[in-house]
């Protein structure tokens, strides 16, 4: 699966680098959305189809608060640790890890209220964050746990890591991979301009 | 984002009533994992076709990905010591409420290796 997975991205790059006209990448959103679509009515059916999803949200209750929390901590403070060895500034790192792969409002946002080059990295590092994702989360189910799993997609888990997650672990895991994307996800327009805001430039 | 929680309730209405024949009981399974690949070569299409985000991939690309790499094993790392501690934490409570019910739960949760911890 994960070969699978790699291979797939890595085609996409390709095709998208050398192969198709230009006027084929700029309907590529389209093509995404519907893919989407349909692969997330997928897994409401097979989540349906496993049973009473909300007395299952009932009896997860804790673990819905305490994942989306760790795993925002978890995000910020490994940028921030990674952001002292190569001499970024507190608020740069932790803004950037607090974009938990939502590349595109992350860079937007950065570049808007900030600057253009912190913009372009908060994108490309929260590009990374999706396709490392892509790529670890298959692993890290096998190797550590579910919960773990989650981790890695951060905000992308109430989407584009979703079937990835269903696929790799279980239904309980799956509805708590949801609503953690989504919590993260809900946050990042708050915690971003928050923690570039920490330090007055210049 | 509006779509996506459309489309799983969506989803989850067809699957949670029944509404797929038992002769078609696999395709969701099915649908999801031609999605998922296309989804991906079309993500990767999309990241290839950017100039901007290619010419760019050189320079700060390096500080990037060590940047979403860090904050991956910062929130693997978390989530693996929390759910930890949560497992012993219920070990413990276990035992002192005697709720066999917790005891014998959390026992099937947690390794050997685990309890010679606490």
């Amino acid at each position: 699966m994960t070969l699978l997975i790699v291979s797939s991205v890595l085609v996409g790059v390709f095709l998208g680098r050398f192969v198709l006209p230009s006027e084929v990448i700029s309907w590529l959103d389209s093509f995404v959305s519907v893919a989407l679509g349909i692969l997330v009515l997928g897994v409401g059916i097979e989540l349906g189809q496993s049973g009473d999803v909300l007395g299952k949200i009932r009896t997860l209750g804790w673990k819905l608060v305490w994942v989306p929390l760790v795993i925002g901590i978890g995000s910020i403070g490994g940028a921030v640790v990674m952001g002292r060895f190569l001499g970024l500034p507190f608020n740069e790192s932790s803004a950037v890890g607090a974009g938990f792969g939502w590349y595109s409002l992350s860079g937007v946002l950065l570049t808007q209220i900030y600057r253009v080059d912190t913009g372009a990295l908060a994108f490309l590092a929260n590009v990374f964050r999706e396709v490392l994702a892509i790529i670890t989360i298959p692993i890290v189910a096998k190797f550590l746990g579910n919960l773990e799993a989650i981790a890695p997609g951060g905000a992308t888990t109430m989407d584009v890591t979703l079937p990835l997650i269903s696929k790799t672990t279980d239904e309980e895991t799956t509805i708590i991979a949801f609503v953690t994307g989504a919590v993260l996800s809900a946050v990042v327009p708050i915690l971003v301009p928050f923690f570039i805001g920490l330090v007055k430039i210049g | 984002m509006e779509k996506v929680i459309i489309f799983l309730a969506v989803g989850l209405f067809i699957g949670y009533r029944g509404l797929i024949p038992e002769k078609f009981r696999s395709l969701p399974g099915k649908i999801t994992t031609v999605g998922l690949i296309s989804l991906l070569v079309f993500m990767g299409a999309m990241l290839g076709g950017d100039a901007t985000l290619m010419a760019n991939i050189g320079t700060l690309g390096l500080q990037a990905f060590l940047l979403a790499l860090a904050a991956i094993v910062g929130s693997v790392l978390l989530v693996f010591g929390v759910n930890r501690v949560g497992k012993m934490v219920a070990i413990t409570r276990g035992n002192a409420s005697k709720t066999s019910k917790t005891v014998s739960k959390a026992m099937n949760n947690t390794t050997c290796k685990g309890e010679g911890e606490v």
